[in-house]
């Protein structure tokens, strides 16, 4: 036997061995798993993001009210448009929370 | 043009890129498959043992120093996984039915992990000790370099090479004694590598 044929035969075997390897889907298997993580603090932190843009919803008109009696003290009182002063300037606060979440999530995906 | 592994390794590492962490995945999953799979004898093992490596190379990638080859690290880590699991008993007596068989086995009736490998060869392999196994499999099957098989099995350069010497020996001298009669020649056909399968 040529001294070169037991590195032919291995390497001819692993090379066959190797291509058909090549197609099926572990790779994809891997990847899924290794992001398995992620899309779980994904789902955790929209989850966490909802309830809070539900709850901050639902505290909507007590953020009005809150804004009213700021903005009753100021010279702003006098301004025709003062009753939707107080709803411009809490729908803009949860706007803010909202941008700020919606950051937060592009930086987690 | 595309990135060499340690260019991936940076993009991984800078901006935790799984696009380019899947690339390394897509670059080396099937080479490392083929290894264990020689190694441990057992296809679904082998692959469990790959996503294991995978995963524990993702999640360790801050340590990878690149000193030597990403292949070689990769490697490493996965034939630790490989001894780790031989050491556990149950897992160890797999492996050791899995190589018995390899020996015993036709290629027609396992159908299984090592179907397509040459009987010669599965009788070959299963004559080294499993050091020597490891080495002309990385160094003869899996081509990497003499080097990069040290990093691999965490062995000193010099064994490496003693490793791959001595096995090569071993399974020329097996495959002299078990090389098919002009009988039974007849009786075997040429796989599509050139390798002789039994029938």
């Amino acid at each position: 036997m040529p001294s070169d044929s037991v590195e032919d035969l291995l390497k001819n075997d692993f090379d066959g061995l190797a291509e058909g390897l090549e197609k099926d889907r572990f790779a994809e298997q891997v990847l899924f798993k290794l992001t398995a993580k992620s899309r779980m603090r994904q789902g955790i932190v929209f989850f966490a993001g909802g309830l809070g843009a539900a709850f901050a919803a639902s505290q909507f008109s007590g953020v009005v009210d809150a804004f009213s009696l700021q903005l009753a003290e100021t010279s702003l009182n006098a301004s025709p448009a003062f009753g939707e002063l107080s709803h411009i300037a809490a729908t803009l606060l949860l706007a803010g929370a909202l941008a700020a979440t919606v950051l937060v999530l592009r930086h987690e995906a | 043009m595309e990135p060499n592994d340690i260019e991936l390794v940076m993009m991984t590492r800078a901006a935790r890129d799984d696009a380019a962490f899947a690339k390394l995945v897509r670059r080396h999953q099937a080479r490392l498959r083929a290894f264990l799979r020689r190694l441990c004898g057992e296809a679904s093992l082998a692959d469990d043992i790959a996503q294991d490596a995978f995963l524990k190379a993702h999640g360790a990638l801050d340590t990878f120093k690149g000193g030597g080859s990403f292949r070689s690290w990769l490697y490493a880590i996965a034939y630790r996984e490989f001894l780790q699991i031989k050491r556990k008993e149950k897992a160890a007596m797999r492996l050791e039915n899995a190589l018995k068989a390899e020996a015993t086995h036709s290629i027609a009736s396992t159908g299984g992990p090592d179907a397509g490998m040459s009987l010669d060869l599965q009788r070959a392999l299963a004559t080294l000790e499993p050091l020597e196994r490891a080495s002309i499999l990385l160094c003869d099957a899996a081509g990497l370099t003499n080097s990069e098989a040290a990093i691999a099995i965490d062995a000193p350069l010099g064994s490496v090479k003693t490793y791959v010497a001595r096995a090569r020996e071993k399974m020329r001298a097996a495959l002299s004694v078990t090389s098919p009669s002009p009988q039974a020649e007849t009786a075997a056909r040429p796989g599509a590598n050139g390798v002789l399968y039994a029938v």
